[in-house]
């Protein structure tokens, strides 16, 4: 599955990474499996990086498949 | 109820959004625009808006469609760049229409202090030497934000 990445998880993971999806198939499995694999993404576990799924914003409890599109990021700064 | 929102990577000329905007603002009693442009000094020579399609067009079509309600505004316009801004253009344009300059005047502002908290984009700041600086929401702004969630004015 594709996970995209904005703001601070975009400085440090790039924009996007392709990954299987993990066995606890939600949004919270899928920041586990990444921050488990690259110490990098440790960032996607801080309480201010919110998520997407399919482009509405989510908790951590969503669930998904392979074809979702999950995004991880961090505030948002328009203006 | 007319909104229009539109995200751009071109140049808004915001003095043609407005021109525009009030000629079709049909039996408004006041128009109250917002241009934000991109500050240079301090070596910032341009802001990067990153943003995510789909997401942000929807972010920033239910911020104005919120507004538009909350205030009693006839007619809404929002138009808001993304990409590379160089110092001294437009980033973001708003213009409310109403029939008194309050609720037009409010409108414009509560649009404004929700799109820098609420929109989804994600700005860098970009100095003369490439130098790229990640910018996220100041304590101000949120207190700015607040002020349209704690009082709703009476309005809603």
């Amino acid at each position: 599955m594709k996970v995209l990445f904005f703001g601070r998880p975009a400085d440090v993971l790039g924009r996007s990474r392709e990954i299987a999806l993990p066995d606890d198939a939600t949004v919270g499995g899928v920041r586990r499996a990444l921050a488990e694999a690259d110490p990098a993404a440790a960032l996607l576990m801080e309480s201010s990086i919110r998520a997407s799924v399919d482009r509405q914003i989510t908790d951590d409890r969503a669930t998904l498949t392979e074809d979702s599109e999950v995004a991880f990021f961090s505030a948002f700064s328009g203006g | 109820m007319r909104i229009e929102t539109r995200l751009t990577t071109e140049t808004i000329d915001a003095a043609a959004e407005l021109d525009r905007f009030t000629k079709a603002a049909h039996g408004a009693g006041a128009v109250v625009s917002f241009t934000g442009i991109v500050r240079g000094g301090d070596d910032v020579t341009a802001l990067e808006l990153d943003h995510y399609p789909g997401m942000t067009e929807a972010s920033i079509e239910t911020l104005a469609s919120e507004t538009a309600a909350r205030f009693g505004i006839s007619s809404l316009l929002a138009v808001h760049r993304a990409g590379t801004i160089p110092a001294g253009e437009t980033v973001v344009f708003v213009a409310a229409a109403a029939e008194h300059r309050r609720a037009a005047f409010q409108a414009a502002d509560c649009l404004m202090d929700r799109l820098k908290t609420e929109a989804a984009f994600w700005k860098r700041e970009i100095s003369a030497e490439g130098g790229a600086r990640r910018i996220e929401p100041h304590d101000k702004d949120h207190e700015d934000h607040k002020r349209w969630m704690e009082d709703d004015g009476g309005h809603r």
